[in-house]
């Protein structure tokens, strides 16, 4: 390859190069502040304060739900990140995915108690798609999947 | 050795080759898509929680896939043309532009419409949304900039320098889910199971309507680039000839 042309791939390369690694920096130094949410554990490890507004995700714990008041629409579950419990408790319209053993993403603040008042909830879902003959299969083929803690 | 490679880049040749394989480019996607569309938006089985509204994940998933894909070609093409100095190389970059934003567009509203019935919102601030929403500022800016440069020539380097840095930004778009917390779930991992998650049933439609939207992504690029050699060019030998052929056709049809 001729000279010049040596140079303008030096450039081309210098360009993405510097860019990736101001932008790594970037994210390096905001590492945590980009997730959407805060886990149990971290909770659990005082990362958050009473009456900070934030975002808590994790899984609706199996067998959590209890539903109070008028057509259940009082909603109080356990969100789990299969190491430590956050007790959620909410009022309000839920989304069409919320169920238990789901993933869930919950906006509000912590009370004096500890419990997690919600002011919006959204489900997370997975990305496993399969027809509903799929999912009885495997059902049936393995134990429920219990999630375990990652520590 | 380079001489095939230069006259890859001659815009006229260009021109001649897409004349020839266009049509047939269009049959085959006119066939991928229909056959993509009608079996995953209609014949597939619903999911089995998601019931008939994940299906939308067939606009979805193969509009963001290529909408990444749109932005890593452009800058492929901006290096050429920077390197390289090919002018052809500039052009398709500069076409790629439009078409992506579009593109990137229609992943963001698709994924909002799906938002709103699963998740209960159609937008969130997370990492995977974020970073998509900046590829689509990224396709804009990179039009405007363009469109701000009186000279063709400074304006195609200030443009390739422009896509070149936010290629940084397509690794984050693509790890985003796995660096991050997000809302947004991850990439599936396809089975070749008909008894697992992620069947050949569920993703074997989603690769033609991909396929398909490919073939309206170069059937759009091709027509782009033919108007933007034909402007630049109209100054030459070969595109009067062209044209002076187009009207000696139109007065004998009159």
């Amino acid at each position: 390859m001729l000279a010049h042309r040596q140079q303008k791939l030096a450039i081309v390369l210098f360009i993405v190069l510097g860019a990736g690694i101001a932008v790594a920096l970037t994210l390096f130094a905001l590492k945590e502040g980009i997730n959407v949410f805060f886990t149990p554990t971290e909770i659990s490890e005082g990362e958050v304060e009473t009456g900070q507004n934030f975002r808590i995700g994790g899984m609706v714990k199996m067998g959590s739900v209890i539903k109070e008041g008028l057509d259940g629409a009082e909603v109080n579950f356990l969100a789990t990140d299969f190491c430590n419990d956050v007790l959620v408790s909410f009022s309000g319209p839920l989304p069409d995915l919320f169920r238990e053993g789901q993933g869930v993403v919950a906006d509000g603040a912590l009370d004096n108690n500890g419990t997690f008042q919600a002011t919006q909830i959204l489900a997370k879902h997975d990305e496993d798609y399969m027809s509903a003959e799929v999912k009885a299969s495997l059902d049936a083929a393995e134990e429920e999947d219990v999630g375990v803690c990652q520590q | 050795m380079w001489q095939w490679f230069f006259k890859l880049g001659s815009p006229r040749l260009f021109y001649s080759m897409t004349d020839r394989y266009l049509p047939w480019l269009v049959w085959v996607t006119v066939f991928l898509m229909s056959i993509g569309l009608i079996w995953g938006l209609a014949l597939t089985p619903p999911d089995y929680q998601m019931g008939e509204n994940y299906r939308i994940a067939y606009i979805h998933v193969p509009t963001a896939t290529l909408a990444m894909g749109c932005y890593a070609m452009m800058a492929c093409f901006s290096a050429g043309y920077m390197i390289w100095n090919i002018k052809l190389a500039d052009m398709i970059a500069k076409a790629c532009a439009p078409i992506g934003a579009t593109i990137t567009a229609v992943a963001l509203a698709t994924g909002s419409l799906w938002g709103i019935p699963t998740w209960g919102t159609w937008w969130i601030w997370d990492a995977r949304l974020t970073s998509t929403l900046i590829m689509l500022f990224l396709y804009t800016g990179i039009i405007a900039l363009r469109s701000a440069f009186d000279s063709v020539d400074s304006g195609a380097r200030a443009c390739a320098v422009l896509s070149l840095v936010g290629v940084v930004n397509l690794p984050i778009i693509k790890y985003s889910v796995e660096w991050w917390q997000t809302l947004h779930q991850g990439s599936s991992s396809l089975s070749l199971s008909n008894t697992a998650a992620n069947p050949p049933e569920i993703w074997l439609p989603a690769f033609f309507v991909g396929f398909g939207i490919l073939g309206f992504f170069l059937i759009a690029l091709i027509l782009r680039t033919r108007n933007e050699i034909l402007l630049r060019e109209r100054r030459t030998q070969w595109v009067a000839e062209l044209v002076n052929a187009v009207q000696r056709r139109e007065q004998s049809n009159a």
